[in-house]
């Protein structure tokens, strides 16, 4: 197609010299301000000041190294996801205050592990070379979640290892890894399969998807679904893993068969997992009419609604709303309880912050576009964080079924913070990579 | 490379998808609040109402009869001193909603008839509990006590008004219930023998019986007959039907050769059968309608319009005869017939207050939070039942009731009006009543009626009506004037 078109995501955005510092200023000042709120509600007690304090240091701290390793980063893509973050902390303390320490001491951690991702000279490069040995790892992880997973809360899905006391969901870790390995398979694949520009003539060469290079990892992909699926009865990541994998096997060959024929599989799989599995009966039974069970089964989509109607466009304001009332709302309803409290207004200020993410994201991928694993990478973890953030949002304004995942940055969960930090580190790495004069 | 187009592509597409979750976000955070948050099954809703500083309820001289204090945890429980009040003060529960005034005063004593950008900004901004009004009610709570004890071991029921201004001075309904107790008790209450939330004044529909007695002997008057011509047989019996045999409520002595003034005080049924016959159906539901027989009166909001709870059948249910004779109408036991206390009540006061009987009055005053009691002044208007010569004329026939020995003995010493009877209440039972009155000092007067279920024994009504008007006689009203807060 014509390459000379204007680049949308390419200059959506020009962002101005001390961009970063000036927008950590701003979310350190709007944490500042609802942390003191909170305060003046519940009495001053220092410890309280322990979730702000370690944000204050990964935000000041991740600053300074930032300017250090990567002085041409991109300078959004920090100062939002920090901002996130806080307010993620923020909500947290509100909702249950003994789980924000907790998450305070996982953000100084992701934020290490975010530093230590972006400070490593040739990591990009690495795991490309590994991936193999990636792709082993996590299909290792996956097989020992399913024969010692474990839940902290003692039912539910198992969904998490443990390792010394410390719950780790190894799901979260897939997620990356998958992106790295497709990324890197589908650029080394790249020539042959973007067919669009070559006029070859033969079926097979003329439908690439058909060929074993292809159809292999579908299968593989599709078989890694199913397994989630089925042993660990996690809808939500078997989703995302599977959208994942559509959306770059698109991106790489430009064949829009493959997001028609990846929408028709996600739908006859809905329909067999339907019959199939309780779990999945439970979630579409609920979506598609909740009302009749607003006290049984589908209680919790039902509060969620009414938390977004008590917030009304201003919202209550913090700590003076119910979402309490939504069972395990700091996690999968975090985005509910911020409706309630911060309102609609709120609810557009994160999903803008989101929206912007995912665009430097795609902008990243663009300014890649001569290799193919720096853009399909970009592509590949902007979209993990872009379909994470709509299938939890979508199911909790019941758009679509539930799927029971964590909204990035904002719910309570160590290993999702860690991942989606490790996710802005290469994010980062790759804003700034082949950009030094 | 060139996947520039797939990267816009995908970029719009997400840009899009984020839009729709504003657009469902917008429709559940403000097209669709209302609706959602009106679910009663909305915890917010009780949450809300948990923390209401309900105004309080006063008596007529300002001793609270019900009163909203904190608990711990920020809501508030509503609590009554003086439980024998329930039958006027109602209940307010959490989770059964209101009953009585509670209900008829709702809106004030939420403090949602305040609508000002004072109260806005303290409630929807800064999430102040709403502050009702305090209110005072009409009741006087020593007579209440009084009437309560009076009636303590009779299933029945009793209302002292004054006149003319209608105010409701004890209004008394047995079984009764503790309102502090409620939440736990519902079941019980609600199945328990005798219904006790059945407010039996406001309620009930009695079969008038003898009541019916003084409508005719008005009409009797008015159509200039005379009262004292002796008549034959007139202390025999009535056989309505075959449940039905209407005797005199009291035993008059055997030799007494008995006029229509000798009836009304014995109350017996035959010559009232008679009196009717020779008047006329016409002029038989006439006379009852003007002294409104058949329209039960009750107090405006005091009884749930759509209540939650079972307001029960009427206690008493009319007997089952298709039709209705004239000597049926005459003696108050037709099916159509239903009067409540409150009626019977209205009759005594009409009587006292040259034919004309006074609206029933609830409310005194109200106290804005914050505020100065404002009093409610009541209704002017009265409701003539009878021309005020009759009604002097049956005053005097009332006062000697009381004198006669027969109603009540030793003779009351101060000068008291009454009238007692008994009406069947089918199936064999029999229920005795009183009205009656008394003339204060400065010329009001108080009205009272009394209906005890299941006794054949109207001298047992007259007694207890008698002791609450003199306790009334005795005690002179409080509030007249507006206490200070």
């Amino acid at each position: 197609m014509n390459s000379t078109i204007t680049l949308p995501a390419l200059d959506l955005l020009y962002t101005p010299p001390h961009t970063e510092r000036r927008l950590l200023l701003l979310a350190g000042a709007f944490i500042g301000v609802n942390m003191l709120s909170l305060a003046l509600q519940r009495g001053f007690d220092l410890l309280q000041w322990w979730p702000f304090l370690a944000w204050i240091i990964c935000a000041v701290g991740g600053q300074l190294v930032l300017m250090r390793l990567l002085p041409y980063r991109d300078p959004l893509l920090f100062p939002l996801m920090m901002f996130l973050a806080g307010w993620g902390l923020v909500l947290i303390e509100r909702l249950e205050p003994p789980f924000a320490d907790r998450q305070a001491l996982w953000l100084l951690l992701s934020t290490g592990a975010m530093l230590l991702t972006c400070s490593i000279p040739y990591l990009l490069r690495m795991l490309r070379a590994y991936r193999y040995t990636l792709l082993v790892l996590a299909i290792g992880l996956l097989v020992s979640t399913i024969l010692l997973g474990v839940n902290p809360s003692g039912f539910g899905p198992q969904l998490w290892l443990s390792v010394g006391g410390i719950y780790f969901q190894p799901s979260e870790a897939l997620k990356i890894i998958l992106v790295v390995f497709l990324s890197s398979y589908l650029s080394e694949q790249y020539p042959s399969i973007r067919i669009k520009d070559l006029p070859r003539l033969t079926f097979i060469e003329r439908h690439p998807w058909l060929s074993p290079r292809i159809l292999g990892p579908i299968l593989l992909m599709w078989g890694i679904c199913v397994v989630v699926l089925i042993w660990q009865r996690d809808l939500g990541t078997a989703v995302l893993f599977f959208m994942i994998f559509i959306v770059l096997l698109y991106v790489a060959s430009g064949v829009e068969l493959i997001v028609a024929c990846g929408g028709l599989l996600i739908g006859a799989a809905a329909v067999v997992a339907y019959r199939l599995f309780d779990v999945v009966q439970l979630r579409i039974d609920i979506w598609l009419n909740p009302w009749p069970e607003a006290d049984g089964r589908a209680f919790q989509i039902v509060q969620s609604l009414m938390a977004f109607g008590a917030g009304g466009i201003i919202g209550q304001g913090i700590g003076q709303g119910s979402p309490g009332y939504i069972p395990v709302v700091h996690s999968d309803f975090a985005f509910a309880a911020l409706a309630e409290e911060w309102g609609f207004l709120g609810i557009v200020v994160v999903t803008a912050c989101l929206a912007v993410l995912v665009m430097r994201g795609l902008r990243i991928a663009l300014l890649h576009q001569e290799r193919p694993y720096f853009a399909l990478l970009a592509v590949g973890l902007s979209t993990l964080l872009a379909v994470q953030s709509l299938l939890i949002m979508g199911g909790v304004l019941k758009v679509m079924p539930l799927t029971g995942v964590t909204l990035p940055f904002l719910s309570y969960g160590g290993s999702s913070l860690l991942t989606s930090c490790i996710l802005m580190g290469l994010l980062l790495r790759l804003s700034s990579e082949g950009r030094q004069p | 490379m060139k996947m520039t187009q797939e990267v816009n592509r995908l970029l719009i597409v997400f840009l899009v998808a984020f839009l729709i979750m504003l657009v469902a976000a917008a429709y559940w955070a403000i097209g669709g609040a209302e609706e959602l948050l009106r679910r009663e099954d909305n915890p917010r809703l009780v949450e809300v109402e948990a923390e209401i500083a309900r105004g309080q309820l006063v008596d007529r001289s300002g001793v609270v009869l019900a009163e909203s204090l904190p608990l711990p945890n920020g809501q508030m429980q509503r609590r009554y001193p003086y439980p024998e009040t329930a039958p006027f003060t109602g209940y307010f529960s959490l989770r059964y909603g209101t009953g009585g005034a509670e209900t008829a005063y709702n809106t004030l004593l939420r403090g949602d008839s305040d609508k000002t950008l004072d109260v806005y900004i303290q409630q929807q901004l800064l999430h102040r509990p709403a502050q009702g009004s305090d209110i005072q009610l009409t009741l006087s709570l020593p007579l209440q006590q009084r009437l309560d004890q009076a009636l303590l071991s009779y299933r029945g029921a009793g209302v002292l008004l004054a006149v003319p201004s209608g105010d409701i001075l004890a209004l008394v309904s047995h079984p009764n219930f503790d309102p502090n107790t409620l939440d736990a008790q519902w079941d019980t209450l609600r199945t328990a023998d005798g219904n006790p939330f059945f407010n039996r004044v406001l309620q009930g529909r009695y079969q008038p019986g003898g009541v019916l007695e003084t409508p005719l002997v008005a009409a009797a008057l008015l159509s200039n007959r005379s009262l004292t011509d002796t008549l034959s047989d007139a202390n025999q019996p009535v056989m309505l039907d075959d449940q039905t045999n209407v005797t005199c409520a009291f035993a008059p002595p055997g030799k007494l050769a008995m006029t229509l003034l000798d009836s009304y005080l014995y109350g017996c049924p035959r010559p009232f059968v008679m009196l009717a016959e020779s008047l006329g159906q016409p002029t038989v539901d006439s006379i009852s309608g003007s002294f409104w027989v058949n329209q039960p009166v009750t107090l405006e909001g005091f009884v749930p319009k759509d209540p939650i709870i079972a307001t029960a059948t009427p206690v008493s249910q009319p007997s089952a005869v298709p039709s209705s004779t004239l000597a049926q109408v005459a003696l108050g036991q037709s099916p159509q017939q239903a009067i409540s206390p409150l009626n019977m009540a209205l009759i005594a006061a009409a009587v006292s207050n040259d034919g004309n009987a006074p609206v029933p009055h609830t409310i005194q005053a109200v106290r804005p939070h914050g505020g100065d009691w404002q009093s409610v002044p009541a209704e002017e208007m009265t409701r003539p039942f009878v021309a005020a010569a009759t009604a002097h004329r049956l005053s005097e026939l009332m006062a000697s009731n009381m004198l006669s020995g027969v109603l009540v003995t030793p003779q009351p010493k101060i000068p008291l009006s009454g009238h007692a009877g008994t009406a069947s209440s089918g199936k064999g039972k029999t229920l005795s009543w009183f009205i009656g009155f008394v003339t204060l000092a400065d010329s009001t007067h108080i009205a009272v009626a009394i209906v005890l279920e299941d006794v054949n024994d109207p001298g047992a009504a007259a007694r207890i009506g008698q002791e609450i008007l003199i306790a009334a006689y005795e005690q002179p009203l409080a509030g007249t004037v507006t206490p200070a807060p």
